[in-house]
């Protein structure tokens, strides 16, 4: 990929995320995913996810591991970039709000209800970590963080309506204390909460198809205070730590055209955007508008152009154009 | 924490609204097709009645473009549609019913 963004040396980077799938029985498979990237001087190999799954019957479905949040439906469906048709993620789900990977146990399927269909995923983890060191970021759920702080586990999921083929609307939550265990915010509670929607419609009138994402997220950390003695440098600060961010993406491509060179063409536009830091002291309220166009060489190869309006609120402008390939194989 | 879940509730009803708006733009034959030519795959509990080859169309596309059942062997279809079937939350009956379409119309 090809960045070149206001305020920040122009780079090139890629990556190379090999997928592991061994079906050990028909009931049985372990998944697996790997991020490698050069980084500096060398290479950064990260383990992505890796599950083991098992088909308890028709509908039900376990899993124990590390595994994509189910409460979060961006980085479980639509996050690899041969997916993903943009060059870049959006920030309110991806960097933002909600957990991106989760390692513990889950349960999961789906089961139709009359002419409609219902899809679920619940799942235990380890839960985040709260921010407390740092005034710019007190407040804040860390999701990065795999091993867990304390003897309290997260439980999430997500349940999916589909009411007819092609659109799908969801709701997703994790609940946690995400305070380290034996200091003042060990019983400190914290949900977010997630809503979308995916709509994919195949028109006659438009001559192609179009596909439409939307997910909005909402966390809420219950009212603690940050450095109340003061040795770290801010406090005491009282918070109550709300954060909230989402998108919403459309895409047309002409399928039904005739010409190859325009059937391939994929026009996109993405809104997104992430509230502030809860402190108020960190990184400001971030609203970006993406304007793409695909080009797609097989059904898993695409080249991709964008450029992004992304105005940090109160900062100078970082708008940046992108360039990417990505193939899924 | 009640405000915040009631804004998720209008939120969810919001966008259930448009999904159900946006059927405005459904390809009417794809319609009339679902709703009366049920084919051999068809399972009992496959929603709305689909084949094979609805299904395969239908949840695929929901996330990425599909790719021709001539691009992978039988055995591995098996095993990239029970790999789908953990993120796509589609049934048994229903992974069943795509794989049998795809290792039958190569």
């Amino acid at each position: 990929m090809y960045e070149q963004r206001n305020g920040q040396v122009s780079t090139f980077s890629a990556s190379f995320n090999p997928i592991f799938l061994w079906e050990l029985t028909p009931k049985i498979l372990f998944d697996s995913r790997l991020e490698i990237e050069p980084s500096g001087g060398g290479t950064n190999v990260n383990l992505v996810n890796a599950q083991i799954s098992y088909l308890l019957n028709d509908y039900v479905v376990l899993g124990v591991g590390e595994f994509f949040s189910p409460s979060n439906v961006f980085v479980e469906r639509f996050e690899p970039q041969w997916i993903n048709r943009l060059p870049d993620r959006p920030i309110g789900v991806y960097h933002g709000v909600l957990p991106n990977i989760s390692v513990g146990a889950q349960v999961r399927g789906g089961f139709p209800i009359g002419p409609t269909r219902v899809d679920y995923a619940f799942y235990v983890s380890n839960g985040p970590t709260l921010s407390t060191f740092d005034a710019r970021t007190a407040g804040t759920l860390d999701f990065n963080s795999y091993t867990d702080n304390n003897d309290n586990k997260a439980v999430g999921g997500r349940v999916g309506f589909l009411p007819v083929p092609g659109v799908e609307v969801g709701y997703g939550f994790e609940t946690s204390k995400p305070g380290f265990q034996g200091t003042a915010f060990a019983d400190v509670q914290a949900l977010v909460q997630s809503v979308d929607l995916e709509v994919t419609r195949n028109s006659d009138l438009l001559k192609g198809r179009i596909n439409l994402f939307a997910q909005y997220a909402w966390s809420h950390v219950d009212h603690a205070v940050y450095d109340p003695d003061g040795s770290l440098g801010f406090g005491p600060l009282p918070l109550t730590a709300k954060r909230d961010g989402g998108y919403a993406e459309i895409a047309y491509r002409p399928t039904k055209l005739d010409i190859d060179l325009l059937r391939n063409l994929e026009l996109i536009f993405r809104w997104d955007h992430l509230s502030p830091d809860p402190s108020g002291l960190g990184d400001p309220s971030e609203t970006r508008w993406t304007l793409g166009l695909d080009y797609w060489l097989s059904p898993s190869t695409v080249v991709k152009a964008a450029y992004e309006w992304d105005k940090p609120n109160g900062e100078r402008n970082r708008n940046a154009l992108f360039f990417q390939t990505a193939i899924g194989f | 924490m009640i405000r915040m879940l009631s804004r998720s509730l209008l939120a969810a009803f919001l966008m259930l609204f448009i999904s159900t708006s946006l059927n405005l733009f459904a390809d009417p034959k794809a319609k009339q097709r679902t709703a009366t030519e049920p084919s051999d795959t068809v399972s009992s509990d496959s929603y709305m009645g689909l084949t094979g080859e609805e299904l395969w169309s239908n949840n695929c596309l929901r996330c990425h473009n599909i790719r021709p059942p001539t691009m992978y062997g039988n055995a591995q279809w098996d095993m990239i549609v029970h790999h789908m079937r953990l993120r796509a939350n589609i049934t048994g009956q229903e992974q069943r019913a795509i794989v049998e379409f795809l290792k039958s119309s190569k």
